[in-house]
Protein backbone atom coordinates (compact mmCIF):
# COMPACT_ATOMS: atom_id res chain seq x y z
CA UNK A 1 0.00 0.00 0.00
CA UNK A 2 2.94 2.42 0.96
CA UNK A 3 5.02 1.28 -2.11
CA UNK A 4 1.35 2.37 -3.97
CA UNK A 5 0.79 5.77 -2.55
CA UNK A 6 4.98 6.43 -2.46
CA UNK A 7 4.79 5.96 -6.75
CA UNK A 8 1.57 8.13 -7.28
CA UNK A 9 3.18 10.92 -5.37
CA UNK A 10 6.00 10.60 -6.93
CA UNK A 11 4.76 10.30 -10.63
CA UNK A 12 2.91 13.84 -9.44
CA UNK A 13 5.78 15.24 -8.99
CA UNK A 14 6.81 14.57 -12.54
CA UNK A 15 4.09 16.81 -13.91
CA UNK A 16 5.55 19.76 -16.00
CA UNK A 17 9.22 18.38 -15.32
CA UNK A 18 11.66 18.43 -18.25
CA UNK A 19 12.64 14.73 -17.15
CA UNK A 20 8.71 13.94 -17.80
CA UNK A 21 9.00 15.59 -21.55
CA UNK A 22 12.68 13.82 -22.59
CA UNK A 23 10.78 10.64 -22.41
CA UNK A 24 9.66 10.75 -25.78
CA UNK A 25 12.35 13.71 -26.87
CA UNK A 26 15.63 11.48 -26.44
CA UNK A 27 14.82 8.60 -28.49
CA UNK A 28 12.34 11.14 -31.52
CA UNK A 29 16.20 12.89 -31.23
CA UNK A 30 17.66 9.11 -32.74
CA UNK A 31 14.90 7.87 -34.62
CA UNK A 32 15.33 11.94 -36.45
CA UNK A 33 19.07 10.88 -36.89
CA UNK A 34 18.91 7.39 -38.33
CA UNK A 35 15.82 8.59 -40.78
CA UNK A 36 17.82 11.28 -41.83
CA UNK A 37 20.86 9.13 -42.98
CA UNK A 38 18.56 6.68 -44.85
CA UNK A 39 16.86 9.35 -46.40
CA UNK A 40 19.79 11.25 -47.55
CA UNK A 41 21.85 8.37 -48.39
CA UNK A 42 18.70 5.86 -49.51
CA UNK A 43 20.65 4.43 -52.71
CA UNK A 44 23.50 3.39 -51.04
CA UNK A 45 21.65 1.47 -48.12
CA UNK A 46 19.27 -0.05 -51.21
CA UNK A 47 22.41 -1.57 -52.59
CA UNK A 48 24.13 -2.79 -49.57
CA UNK A 49 22.87 -5.97 -49.70
CA UNK A 50 22.03 -6.09 -46.06
CA UNK A 51 18.40 -6.91 -44.69
CA UNK A 52 16.93 -3.23 -44.88
CA UNK A 53 15.19 -3.88 -41.07
CA UNK A 54 18.34 -4.85 -39.24
CA UNK A 55 20.32 -2.56 -40.92
CA UNK A 56 17.72 0.38 -39.55
CA UNK A 57 17.30 -1.09 -36.08
CA UNK A 58 20.80 -2.17 -35.63
CA UNK A 59 21.85 1.66 -36.72
CA UNK A 60 18.98 3.51 -34.64
CA UNK A 61 20.57 0.85 -31.50
CA UNK A 62 24.26 1.76 -31.86
CA UNK A 63 23.13 5.58 -32.20
CA UNK A 64 20.66 4.99 -28.83
CA UNK A 65 22.78 2.27 -26.94
CA UNK A 66 26.41 3.68 -27.27
CA UNK A 67 26.04 7.39 -26.56
CA UNK A 68 22.29 8.65 -26.40
CA UNK A 69 21.24 5.94 -23.33
CA UNK A 70 24.04 6.67 -21.19
CA UNK A 71 23.23 10.62 -21.47
CA UNK A 72 20.34 10.16 -21.18
CA UNK A 73 20.27 8.20 -18.21
CA UNK A 74 22.95 11.01 -16.77
CA UNK A 75 20.33 13.69 -17.01
CA UNK A 76 17.07 11.82 -15.70
CA UNK A 77 18.91 10.76 -12.92
CA UNK A 78 19.99 14.12 -12.18
CA UNK A 79 16.70 15.83 -12.69
CA UNK A 80 15.06 13.66 -10.61
CA UNK A 81 17.09 14.00 -7.75
CA UNK A 82 17.04 17.95 -8.58
CA UNK A 83 13.92 17.66 -7.80
CA UNK A 84 14.78 17.36 -3.85
CA UNK A 85 17.82 19.08 -3.73
CA UNK A 86 16.92 21.90 -5.37
CA UNK A 87 15.24 23.82 -2.23
CA UNK A 88 16.63 21.46 0.13
CA UNK A 89 13.19 19.30 -0.08
CA UNK A 90 14.71 16.25 1.66
CA UNK A 91 14.29 17.50 5.07
CA UNK A 92 10.77 17.39 4.75
CA UNK A 93 10.15 15.02 2.58
CA UNK A 94 12.21 12.69 5.09
CA UNK A 95 10.21 14.09 7.57
CA UNK A 96 7.17 12.75 6.71
CA UNK A 97 5.97 9.07 7.92
CA UNK A 98 7.38 7.33 4.74
CA UNK A 99 9.99 4.31 4.81
CA UNK A 100 13.39 5.49 3.21
CA UNK A 101 13.33 2.13 1.65
CA UNK A 102 10.25 2.30 -0.19
CA UNK A 103 10.97 5.95 -1.34
CA UNK A 104 14.50 4.61 -2.82
CA UNK A 105 12.68 2.04 -4.26
CA UNK A 106 10.21 4.21 -5.92
CA UNK A 107 12.92 6.88 -6.67
CA UNK A 108 14.89 3.92 -9.02
CA UNK A 109 11.51 2.36 -10.16
CA UNK A 110 11.24 6.07 -11.82
CA UNK A 111 14.06 6.34 -14.39
CA UNK A 112 13.85 2.54 -15.12
CA UNK A 113 10.35 2.90 -16.68
CA UNK A 114 11.45 6.06 -18.10
CA UNK A 115 14.43 4.12 -19.80
CA UNK A 116 12.04 1.22 -20.61
CA UNK A 117 9.40 3.79 -22.41
CA UNK A 118 12.10 5.47 -24.28
CA UNK A 119 14.06 2.58 -25.18
CA UNK A 120 10.49 1.29 -26.35
CA UNK A 121 9.35 4.45 -28.09
CA UNK A 122 12.68 4.57 -30.31
CA UNK A 123 12.62 0.32 -31.58
CA UNK A 124 9.02 0.60 -32.02
CA UNK A 125 9.39 4.33 -33.45
CA UNK A 126 11.88 2.50 -35.94
CA UNK A 127 9.19 0.88 -37.65
CA UNK A 128 7.33 3.84 -38.13
CA UNK A 129 10.28 5.10 -40.00
CA UNK A 130 10.66 1.93 -41.71
CA UNK A 131 6.88 2.38 -43.41
CA UNK A 132 7.69 6.15 -43.76
CA UNK A 133 11.03 5.76 -45.48
CA UNK A 134 9.34 3.21 -48.10
CA UNK A 135 6.77 5.48 -48.75
CA UNK A 136 9.31 8.63 -49.58
CA UNK A 137 11.85 6.80 -50.99
CA UNK A 138 10.90 4.31 -53.99
CA UNK A 139 13.98 2.48 -53.91
CA UNK A 140 14.07 1.74 -49.97
CA UNK A 141 11.46 -1.36 -49.44
CA UNK A 142 11.10 -2.33 -46.47
CA UNK A 143 9.48 -5.79 -46.48
CA UNK A 144 6.66 -6.83 -45.07
CA UNK A 145 5.92 -7.63 -42.19
CA UNK A 146 6.93 -5.34 -40.07
CA UNK A 147 9.80 -7.26 -37.21
CA UNK A 148 7.67 -6.43 -34.29
CA UNK A 149 10.03 -9.07 -32.30
CA UNK A 150 13.21 -8.05 -33.03
CA UNK A 151 11.34 -4.43 -32.17
CA UNK A 152 10.91 -6.14 -28.91
CA UNK A 153 14.07 -7.73 -28.59
CA UNK A 154 16.14 -4.49 -28.67
CA UNK A 155 13.73 -3.00 -26.01
CA UNK A 156 14.30 -5.20 -23.59
CA UNK A 157 17.68 -5.69 -24.36
CA UNK A 158 18.76 -2.22 -24.28
CA UNK A 159 16.82 -2.03 -21.05
CA UNK A 160 18.19 -4.98 -19.16
CA UNK A 161 22.22 -3.87 -20.25
CA UNK A 162 21.50 0.06 -18.67
CA UNK A 163 20.08 -1.11 -14.93
CA UNK A 164 24.00 -1.41 -13.95
CA UNK A 165 24.02 2.55 -15.00
CA UNK A 166 20.83 3.57 -13.69
CA UNK A 167 21.82 2.25 -10.21
CA UNK A 168 24.73 3.21 -9.96
CA UNK A 169 23.89 6.81 -11.96
CA UNK A 170 20.76 7.23 -9.33
CA UNK A 171 22.79 6.50 -6.50
CA UNK A 172 25.05 9.48 -7.52
CA UNK A 173 22.61 11.96 -8.48
CA UNK A 174 20.80 11.05 -4.71
CA UNK A 175 23.96 11.51 -2.85
CA UNK A 176 25.52 14.66 -4.12
CA UNK A 177 23.18 17.22 -4.19
CA UNK A 178 25.12 19.39 -7.41
CA UNK A 179 23.67 19.14 -10.74
CA UNK A 180 27.11 19.17 -11.98
CA UNK A 181 28.45 16.63 -9.75
CA UNK A 182 26.06 13.85 -10.91
CA UNK A 183 25.89 15.10 -15.01
CA UNK A 184 29.99 15.41 -14.74
CA UNK A 185 30.52 11.84 -13.62
CA UNK A 186 26.99 9.99 -15.82
CA UNK A 187 29.30 12.50 -19.15
CA UNK A 188 32.67 11.64 -17.70
CA UNK A 189 31.79 7.77 -17.32
CA UNK A 190 30.11 7.62 -20.92
CA UNK A 191 33.13 8.98 -22.35
CA UNK A 192 35.19 6.60 -20.76
CA UNK A 193 33.23 4.40 -22.39
CA UNK A 194 33.10 5.31 -25.82
CA UNK A 195 37.33 5.03 -25.49
CA UNK A 196 36.93 1.39 -23.82
CA UNK A 197 33.51 0.09 -25.72
CA UNK A 198 36.30 -1.55 -28.72
CA UNK A 199 38.34 -3.12 -25.69
CA UNK A 200 37.98 -6.94 -25.12
CA UNK A 201 39.80 -6.77 -21.87
CA UNK A 202 37.81 -3.94 -20.36
CA UNK A 203 34.60 -3.15 -22.61
CA UNK A 204 33.03 -6.19 -21.07
CA UNK A 205 33.15 -5.07 -17.26
CA UNK A 206 32.77 -1.60 -17.73
CA UNK A 207 29.22 -0.76 -16.92
CA UNK A 208 28.65 2.19 -19.70
CA UNK A 209 29.64 -0.59 -22.16
CA UNK A 210 27.35 -2.70 -21.38
CA UNK A 211 24.73 -1.97 -24.02
CA UNK A 212 27.29 -2.25 -26.79
CA UNK A 213 28.35 -5.88 -25.60
CA UNK A 214 24.83 -6.87 -26.65
CA UNK A 215 26.14 -5.34 -30.78
CA UNK A 216 27.98 -8.77 -31.36
CA UNK A 217 25.58 -10.70 -32.03
CA UNK A 218 27.34 -13.55 -29.43
CA UNK A 219 24.92 -15.29 -27.21
CA UNK A 220 27.72 -15.52 -24.84
CA UNK A 221 28.75 -11.36 -24.62
CA UNK A 222 25.30 -11.03 -24.54
CA UNK A 223 24.45 -13.17 -21.79
CA UNK A 224 27.48 -12.21 -19.39
CA UNK A 225 26.32 -8.06 -20.47
CA UNK A 226 22.59 -9.14 -19.02
CA UNK A 227 23.89 -11.15 -16.49
CA UNK A 228 26.28 -8.30 -15.04
CA UNK A 229 23.99 -5.47 -15.19
CA UNK A 230 21.53 -7.40 -13.03
CA UNK A 231 23.34 -8.97 -10.88
CA UNK A 232 25.65 -5.50 -10.46
CA UNK A 233 22.33 -2.89 -10.43
CA UNK A 234 20.97 -4.94 -7.63
CA UNK A 235 23.84 -4.75 -5.75
CA UNK A 236 24.35 -1.23 -6.74
CA UNK A 237 20.61 -0.61 -5.66
CA UNK A 238 21.29 -1.96 -2.38
CA UNK A 239 24.06 -0.74 -1.06
CA UNK A 240 22.82 2.92 -2.43
CA UNK A 241 19.23 2.15 -0.46
CA UNK A 242 21.44 1.60 2.57
CA UNK A 243 22.92 4.55 2.14
CA UNK A 244 19.76 6.53 1.60
CA UNK A 245 18.27 4.92 4.65
CA UNK A 246 21.43 5.30 7.06
CA UNK A 247 21.50 8.89 5.68
CA UNK A 248 21.25 11.93 8.08
CA UNK A 249 20.31 15.42 6.83
CA UNK A 250 22.46 18.01 8.00
CA UNK A 251 21.91 20.86 5.65
CA UNK B 1 5.58 13.45 32.52
CA UNK B 2 2.80 11.34 31.09
CA UNK B 3 1.18 14.34 29.29
CA UNK B 4 4.66 15.83 27.84
CA UNK B 5 3.96 15.85 24.00
CA UNK B 6 8.11 16.03 23.68
CA UNK B 7 10.26 14.96 25.95
CA UNK B 8 14.54 15.43 25.86
CA UNK B 9 16.62 14.12 28.35
CA UNK B 10 19.89 14.64 27.70
CA UNK B 11 19.94 15.44 24.56
CA UNK B 12 23.04 15.62 22.53
CA UNK B 13 24.46 15.92 19.44
CA UNK B 14 28.32 16.14 17.89
CA UNK B 15 28.99 17.25 14.87
CA UNK B 16 32.85 16.41 14.85
CA UNK B 17 34.00 17.16 18.35
CA UNK B 18 31.45 20.57 18.94
CA UNK B 19 28.41 19.53 20.72
CA UNK B 20 25.95 21.49 18.29
CA UNK B 21 22.91 20.76 21.09
CA UNK B 22 24.35 19.63 24.86
CA UNK B 23 22.35 18.11 27.30
CA UNK B 24 18.90 19.24 26.39
CA UNK B 25 16.24 18.60 28.67
CA UNK B 26 12.81 20.10 27.27
CA UNK B 27 9.62 19.41 28.02
CA UNK B 28 6.47 20.11 25.66
CA UNK B 29 3.21 20.36 27.52
CA UNK B 30 0.55 18.92 25.26
CA UNK B 31 -1.78 21.79 24.01
CA UNK B 32 0.10 24.30 24.54
CA UNK B 33 2.66 26.70 22.04
CA UNK B 34 6.23 25.99 23.31
CA UNK B 35 8.54 28.83 21.67
CA UNK B 36 11.80 27.43 21.27
CA UNK B 37 14.35 30.73 20.96
CA UNK B 38 17.92 30.92 20.20
CA UNK B 39 20.14 33.29 17.99
CA UNK B 40 21.48 31.20 14.69
CA UNK B 41 23.36 28.79 15.18
CA UNK B 42 22.53 28.00 19.04
CA UNK B 43 20.85 23.97 18.02
CA UNK B 44 16.97 24.81 17.32
CA UNK B 45 16.86 23.35 13.89
CA UNK B 46 19.61 20.60 14.95
CA UNK B 47 17.23 19.43 18.01
CA UNK B 48 14.22 19.91 15.50
CA UNK B 49 16.41 17.11 12.89
CA UNK B 50 16.45 14.98 15.73
CA UNK B 51 12.83 15.47 16.46
CA UNK B 52 11.66 14.33 13.46
CA UNK B 53 14.88 11.56 12.85
CA UNK B 54 16.69 13.42 9.89
CA UNK B 55 19.76 13.48 12.66
CA UNK B 56 20.76 10.67 15.28
CA UNK B 57 21.34 11.82 18.62
CA UNK B 58 24.71 11.39 19.65
CA UNK B 59 23.77 10.75 23.46
CA UNK B 60 20.99 11.38 25.74
CA UNK B 61 17.49 10.37 24.42
CA UNK B 62 14.12 11.61 23.55
CA UNK B 63 10.20 10.96 23.40
CA UNK B 64 7.49 11.64 21.52
CA UNK B 65 4.12 11.44 22.51
CA UNK B 66 5.27 9.26 25.04
CA UNK B 67 7.10 6.63 23.05
CA UNK B 68 11.16 6.25 23.01
CA UNK B 69 13.28 7.99 19.86
CA UNK B 70 11.31 9.76 16.68
CA UNK B 71 9.77 6.62 14.82
CA UNK B 72 7.65 6.34 12.04
CA UNK B 73 4.52 5.86 14.41
CA UNK B 74 5.00 9.04 15.71
CA UNK B 75 5.74 11.18 12.78
CA UNK B 76 2.60 10.14 11.51
CA UNK B 77 1.13 12.26 14.47
CA UNK B 78 3.56 15.38 13.30
CA UNK B 79 2.86 18.33 11.27
CA UNK B 80 6.33 19.53 10.53
CA UNK B 81 8.13 22.99 8.61
CA UNK B 82 11.68 22.57 8.73
CA UNK B 83 13.18 26.04 7.63
CA UNK B 84 11.85 27.35 3.97
CA UNK B 85 8.48 25.39 3.71
CA UNK B 86 9.73 22.74 0.88
CA UNK B 87 7.25 23.21 -1.92
CA UNK B 88 7.70 22.14 -5.37
CA UNK B 89 7.55 25.53 -7.54
CA UNK B 90 6.18 23.40 -10.69
CA UNK B 91 3.26 22.07 -9.21
CA UNK B 92 -0.02 24.32 -8.17
CA UNK B 93 -1.02 24.71 -4.28
CA UNK B 94 -3.27 21.99 -4.39
CA UNK B 95 -1.27 19.09 -6.01
CA UNK B 96 1.93 20.24 -3.69
CA UNK B 97 -0.55 19.15 -0.92
CA UNK B 98 -2.10 16.10 -2.41
CA UNK B 99 1.69 15.02 -2.35
CA UNK B 100 1.90 15.27 1.25
CA UNK B 101 -2.25 13.60 1.25
CA UNK B 102 -0.86 10.53 -0.72
CA UNK B 103 2.60 10.12 1.17
CA UNK B 104 0.63 10.43 4.64
CA UNK B 105 -2.30 8.68 3.55
CA UNK B 106 -4.61 10.92 3.86
CA UNK B 107 -8.33 12.10 1.91
CA UNK B 108 -8.18 14.84 -0.70
CA UNK B 109 -11.11 16.82 1.28
CA UNK B 110 -7.77 17.39 4.05
CA UNK B 111 -6.67 19.75 1.18
CA UNK B 112 -9.74 22.39 0.99
CA UNK B 113 -9.64 22.37 4.64
CA UNK B 114 -5.70 23.84 5.11
CA UNK B 115 -6.20 25.74 2.13
CA UNK B 116 -9.17 27.27 3.98
CA UNK B 117 -7.36 27.74 6.99
CA UNK B 118 -4.05 29.69 5.23
CA UNK B 119 -6.73 31.81 3.09
CA UNK B 120 -5.16 30.24 -0.20
CA UNK B 121 -8.42 28.44 -1.38
CA UNK B 122 -8.43 31.28 -4.31
CA UNK B 123 -5.00 30.56 -5.54
CA UNK B 124 -5.36 26.82 -5.10
CA UNK B 125 -4.61 26.00 -9.25
CA UNK B 126 -1.74 28.31 -9.14
CA UNK B 127 1.72 27.45 -9.67
CA UNK B 128 3.68 27.87 -6.55
CA UNK B 129 6.20 29.08 -8.11
CA UNK B 130 4.53 32.57 -8.68
CA UNK B 131 3.75 32.19 -5.12
CA UNK B 132 5.29 35.47 -2.78
CA UNK B 133 7.20 34.31 -0.26
CA UNK B 134 4.51 34.66 2.38
CA UNK B 135 2.32 32.55 0.26
CA UNK B 136 5.00 30.18 0.29
CA UNK B 137 4.74 30.02 4.20
CA UNK B 138 1.47 29.78 4.29
CA UNK B 139 1.27 27.69 1.79
CA UNK B 140 3.96 25.23 3.82
CA UNK B 141 1.97 26.14 7.12
CA UNK B 142 -1.18 24.16 5.51
CA UNK B 143 1.03 21.84 4.52
CA UNK B 144 2.08 20.79 7.94
CA UNK B 145 -1.28 20.99 9.20
CA UNK B 146 -2.79 17.99 6.08
CA UNK B 147 -4.58 15.48 8.38
CA UNK B 148 -5.29 17.25 11.93
CA UNK B 149 -1.69 16.40 13.59
CA UNK B 150 -1.48 16.52 17.42
CA UNK B 151 1.67 18.46 16.89
CA UNK B 152 3.40 21.21 14.48
CA UNK B 153 6.77 21.58 14.50
CA UNK B 154 7.94 24.32 12.56
CA UNK B 155 11.58 25.71 12.87
CA UNK B 156 11.90 29.85 11.87
CA UNK B 157 8.38 30.06 10.51
CA UNK B 158 8.05 33.67 9.82
CA UNK B 159 11.75 33.61 8.06
CA UNK B 160 12.34 36.08 5.21
CA UNK B 161 8.60 37.18 5.22
CA UNK B 162 7.68 40.87 6.10
CA UNK B 163 5.78 42.33 8.84
CA UNK B 164 2.01 41.81 7.87
CA UNK B 165 3.22 38.33 6.57
CA UNK B 166 5.11 37.37 10.17
CA UNK B 167 1.37 38.90 11.83
CA UNK B 168 -0.20 36.37 9.13
CA UNK B 169 1.66 33.50 10.18
CA UNK B 170 1.16 34.88 14.15
CA UNK B 171 -2.50 34.49 14.21
CA UNK B 172 -2.55 31.40 12.31
CA UNK B 173 -0.23 29.68 15.08
CA UNK B 174 -1.64 31.22 17.83
CA UNK B 175 -5.46 30.25 17.63
CA UNK B 176 -4.37 26.36 17.08
CA UNK B 177 -4.15 24.91 20.39
CA UNK B 178 -7.44 26.18 20.76
CA UNK B 179 -8.91 25.65 17.58
CA UNK B 180 -7.21 22.64 16.23
CA UNK B 181 -6.36 20.92 19.45
CA UNK B 182 -2.88 20.90 18.09
CA UNK B 183 0.51 21.60 20.06
CA UNK B 184 2.70 24.09 18.69
CA UNK B 185 6.38 23.71 18.78
CA UNK B 186 8.23 26.92 17.18
CA UNK B 187 11.54 27.52 16.76
CA UNK B 188 12.75 31.17 16.08
CA UNK B 189 15.22 33.57 17.25
CA UNK B 190 12.66 36.75 17.93
CA UNK B 191 11.52 36.61 21.38
CA UNK B 192 8.90 39.72 20.24
CA UNK B 193 7.48 37.15 17.72
CA UNK B 194 7.99 34.16 20.40
CA UNK B 195 6.32 35.99 23.55
CA UNK B 196 2.73 37.20 22.43
CA UNK B 197 1.93 32.97 21.32
CA UNK B 198 3.88 30.96 23.07
CA UNK B 199 2.62 29.59 26.77
CA UNK B 200 6.09 28.38 27.28
CA UNK B 201 9.48 29.41 26.38
CA UNK B 202 12.39 27.53 26.43
CA UNK B 203 15.37 29.32 25.57
CA UNK B 204 18.99 27.81 24.09
CA UNK B 205 22.45 28.88 23.44
CA UNK B 206 25.43 27.34 22.54
CA UNK B 207 23.31 23.86 22.37
CA UNK B 208 22.61 24.47 25.94
CA UNK B 209 19.02 24.88 28.00
CA UNK B 210 19.64 28.87 29.40
CA UNK B 211 15.99 29.17 30.58
CA UNK B 212 12.41 27.17 30.62
CA UNK B 213 9.63 28.44 32.16
CA UNK B 214 6.55 31.02 31.37
CA UNK B 215 7.20 34.36 29.75
CA UNK B 216 5.71 35.67 33.27
CA UNK B 217 8.76 33.55 34.26
CA UNK B 218 10.94 34.99 32.14
CA UNK B 219 9.98 38.59 32.90
CA UNK B 220 10.51 37.80 37.20
CA UNK B 221 13.97 37.51 36.47
CA UNK B 222 14.69 40.69 34.60
CA UNK B 223 15.78 42.39 37.61
CA UNK B 224 16.73 45.99 36.48
CA UNK B 225 19.14 48.85 37.31
CA UNK B 226 18.38 52.26 39.42
CA UNK B 227 20.49 54.89 37.30
CA UNK B 228 21.02 57.80 39.22
CA UNK B 229 22.63 61.28 37.60
CA UNK B 230 24.96 62.72 40.12
CA UNK B 231 27.81 65.02 39.87
CA UNK B 232 31.29 63.90 40.46
CA UNK B 233 30.02 59.97 39.46
CA UNK B 234 33.04 58.00 40.40
CA UNK B 235 33.19 59.82 44.03
CA UNK B 236 30.00 59.41 44.90
CA UNK B 237 30.05 55.60 43.65
CA UNK B 238 32.72 55.02 46.16
CA UNK B 239 30.98 56.86 48.76
CA UNK B 240 28.20 54.68 47.93
CA UNK B 241 29.76 51.42 48.18
CA UNK B 242 31.95 51.99 51.22
CA UNK B 243 28.14 52.37 52.49
CA UNK B 244 28.05 48.37 51.57
CA UNK B 245 25.66 49.45 47.93
CA UNK B 246 26.99 48.08 44.63
CA UNK B 247 27.28 51.14 42.74
CA UNK B 248 29.43 51.70 39.55
CA UNK B 249 30.05 54.24 36.90
CA UNK B 250 28.17 53.94 33.95
CA UNK B 251 28.24 57.22 32.08
CA UNK B 252 30.19 60.63 32.68
CA UNK B 253 27.74 61.98 35.26
CA UNK B 254 25.50 58.37 36.22
CA UNK B 255 25.79 55.26 38.79
CA UNK B 256 24.14 52.35 38.51
CA UNK B 257 23.42 50.17 41.23
CA UNK B 258 20.81 47.11 41.15
CA UNK B 259 16.95 47.74 41.23
CA UNK B 260 15.67 48.35 44.65
CA UNK B 261 12.30 49.22 46.45
CA UNK B 262 11.12 52.75 46.29
CA UNK B 263 12.19 53.85 50.04
CA UNK B 264 15.65 52.25 49.47
CA UNK B 265 16.06 54.26 46.52
CA UNK B 266 14.79 57.50 48.52
CA UNK B 267 17.50 56.54 51.20
CA UNK B 268 20.26 56.42 48.59
CA UNK B 269 19.27 59.97 47.29
CA UNK B 270 19.07 61.59 51.31
CA UNK B 271 22.59 59.77 51.47
CA UNK B 272 24.05 61.45 48.06
CA UNK B 273 22.25 64.45 49.18
CA UNK B 274 23.47 64.58 53.14
CA UNK B 275 27.06 63.85 51.41
CA UNK B 276 26.94 66.98 49.23
CA UNK B 277 26.36 65.28 45.87
CA UNK B 278 24.21 67.30 43.76
CA UNK B 279 21.44 64.72 42.34
CA UNK B 280 20.16 65.64 39.28
CA UNK B 281 18.11 62.36 38.69
CA UNK B 282 16.92 58.73 39.60
CA UNK B 283 15.60 56.39 37.68
CA UNK B 284 14.78 52.40 37.43
CA UNK B 285 15.58 50.85 34.08
CA UNK B 286 14.28 47.50 33.20
CA UNK B 287 15.68 45.42 30.44
CA UNK B 288 13.36 44.73 28.07
CA UNK B 289 12.57 40.63 27.44
CA UNK B 290 14.84 40.99 24.53
CA UNK B 291 17.54 42.19 26.05
CA UNK B 292 17.10 39.43 28.68
CA UNK B 293 17.01 37.26 26.11
CA UNK B 294 20.55 38.78 24.35
CA UNK B 295 22.02 38.65 27.77
CA UNK B 296 21.12 34.85 28.10
CA UNK B 297 22.47 34.37 24.63
CA UNK B 298 25.55 36.04 24.60
CA UNK B 299 26.82 34.92 28.33
CA UNK B 300 26.07 31.38 27.40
Amino acid sequence: MMLRRVLRAELLKLRRTLAFWMVPAAPFVVLLLSFLMFHQRSEYFAKSGKPLWENLQRNSFVLWAVLMMPLYITLQTALLAGLEHSGERWRNLLALPVRRWTLYVVKLAIPCAMVFASSAILNFGVLLSGVLLTNLKPELRFPSPLPWAQAWDYTFLSFTASLLVIAIQQWVSLRFATFAASAGFGICCTVAGSILANSQKYGPWWPWCLPVQLMTGKPEPIAHALWYSCLGGLIAAVLGGVEFCRREIRG
Amino acid sequence: MHDAIIATRGLTRFFDSRAAVDSLDVVVPAGSVYGFLGPNGAGKTTTIRMLLGLLRPSAGSLSLFGKEGSTLESRRRIGALVEAPSLYPHLTAEENLRHTCLLKDLPEREIGRVLGIADLRGDATRLVKGFSLGMKQRLGLANSLLGNPELVILDEPTNGLDPAGIQEVRHLLRDMPAQHGVTVFLSSHLLAEVEQIAGRIGIIAEGRLQFEGTPAELRARRGGVLRIGVERPSVAAHMLRQQGFEAETVEPEAINLPACDTQQSAAINRLLVERGFSVYAIERLEPTLEELFLDMTRNA
